[in-house]
């Protein structure tokens, strides 16, 4: 590679904090892809990520990273890569992660994060669950009374 | 505990979390809040999930047992899981008379009931006593359009025709009707007759072969379907504009491992040009356009000799 100039892009967090990355990593983003398709070349490109802070999108562009060569890995490589990634984001993380996957179009992280919430979720009672996302219990006792009665479910 | 303390999270974001856990338990989650249960019974979120597969099925006759009930079974993460129908109180009293769609008609001859189970969720339903009597009942479903299911009793046959009496979960009553199928009624038995439910017409369509072995019409890609099997080979039909067209023939010479000499067919996918069989000791899918044959799912020794009634391929439902 030396010689050949890389094409770097500027993505400006929420908090104004810069990061320049190249661009094909900056491309694992179909909003920065598009972004950039529609502005033409330019040697230097600047954009902003709204709602995506410096903290999140420093994690959002280590995966990009990994990603971008992802070819240079076996498969297993990058899921052992993807799993360790993922284990290592505390639940505020992981909340800011989904957010910006979502909003930048990153769908192979939007995958891993709704994935790993997923399993967060699974074998918790409605209950552990509103205290995992801070979710209040919209259901007058009536209401709750009535779901219960029609689910008959089973606590296992 | 450990918790997200931020705001919550978004639909968007939710649909994708809530689409990547068991279908089971995604059920039970109706309670979270008022949006997780507005999110769960949203058809979008339906249409993002994948089919399930449900059916019923018996064993064969055995010396020990008798002969036993039909069982209810759905494809779950864990394999073929059996659904036990205890939940229904009046299982042992009643008999199955339908199956739509993993919902179930039964009927107690000694109450002169219909009810109508869902077994997936363990919920059953008393239908109002119907004051007639009745020759024949169907359990209508499909919850890709909709969330209700209607029960239709024929009451009386007629020289061209049949009263009905037509039972819908939206009403939740049984309303009269009469049908008219310009031919003379033992005709029609033999034959097939689709029955538009809104309008209360009939359409007769004739079949492209005899049923020889087995026969079964189906919807798929919008169009209806008929597969004939004649005990050597399935053919797959298809109607268009009023004529039926040979879409494919499977021959039993097909190779999975080796030849076959029973094959049952099950079910057409409801949109992708996909099929269902049923081998014994497993489900396979087959690919009408190029040709694939995947094991759906193989079943343990205990259901080997399993006898599997009807299958379908439907979206997740909470009715």
């Amino acid at each position: 590679m030396v010689g050949v100039k890389k094409k770097m892009v500027t993505l400006v967090s929420s908090d104004g904090v810069e990061f320049v990355v190249e661009k094909r990593v900056a491309e694992q983003s179909l909003f920065i892809k598009n972004a950039l398709n529609e502005g033409g070349v330019e040697e230097k490109v600047m954009i902003p990520i709204p709602k995506v802070t410096s903290d999140t999108l420093s994690s959002v562009l280590e995966y990009c990273e990994k990603h971008a060569s992802a070819t240079e890995f076996q498969e297993n490589e990058i899921e052992e890569w993807d799993k360790e990634y993922i284990e290592k984001a505390d639940l505020d993380l992981l909340y800011y992660l989904l957010q910006a996957s979502y909003s930048m179009s990153i769908m192979g992280l939007m995958e891993l994060g709704a994935k790993k919430v997923a399993s967060l979720i699974r074998g918790k009672s409605p209950q552990e669950i509103r205290e995992l996302f801070n979710i209040k219990n919209d259901f007058t006792p009536e209401q709750e009374e009535e779901i219960r009665r029609e689910m008959q479910w089973n606590y296992e | 505990m450990e918790n997200f303390s931020t705001v919550s999270l978004t639909d968007d974001i939710l649909i994708e979390i809530l689409t990547k856990l068991p279908l089971k338990s995604l059920f039970r989650l109706t309670s979270v809040s008022k949006q997780w249960q507005r999110l769960i019974s949203d058809r979008y979120l339906r249409n993002k999930l994948p089919l399930m597969l449900s059916g019923v099925y018996h064993f064969p006759h055995n010396a020990k047992t008798g002969v036993e009930k039909p069982r209810f079974a759905w494809l779950s993460e864990n394999g073929f899981e059996d659904m036990s129908l205890s939940f229904f109180p009046f299982n042992l009293s009643s008999t199955i008379i339908d199956c739509c769609h993993g919902l179930l008609l039964f009927y107690s001859s000694l109450h002169g009931r219909f009810y109508v189970c869902n077994p997936i969720l363990k919920k059953w339903f008393q239908l109002p006593k119907l004051g007639k009597s009745n020759h024949l009942s169907i359990l209508a479903f499909d919850p890709r359009h909709a969330a209700r299911y209607r029960v239709v009793c024929f009451t009386g046959w007629l020289a061209q025709g049949a009263e009905i009496e037509i039972y819908s979960s939206e009403t939740g009553e049984w309303a009269s009707g009469l049908l008219h199928w310009g031919v003379d009624t033992d005709r029609i038995l033999y034959g097939n007759s689709g029955i538009n439910l809104e309008g209360m017409s009939c359409q007769q369509i004739e079949l492209p072969e005899m049923v020889k072995h087995d026969g079964c019409v189906g919807k798929s890609g919008g169009l209806l379907h008929y597969s004939s099997n004649n005990g050597k080979q399935i053919n797959i039909w298809t109607l268009n504009s009023s004529k039926w067209s040979l879409k494919h023939s499977i021959s039993f010479q097909f190779t999975v491992e080796e030849p076959l000499e029973m094959v049952n067919f099950l079910a057409f996918h409801p949109e992708l040009d996909i099929v269902y069989l049923w081998v014994p000791g497993k489900v396979i899918s087959y690919n009408l356009m190029n040709k694939r044959f995947d094991v759906v799912c193989e079943f343990g020794l205990e259901l080997k000799d399993a006898y599997l009634i009807q299958m379908w391929l439907h979206p997740f439902f909470s009715c």
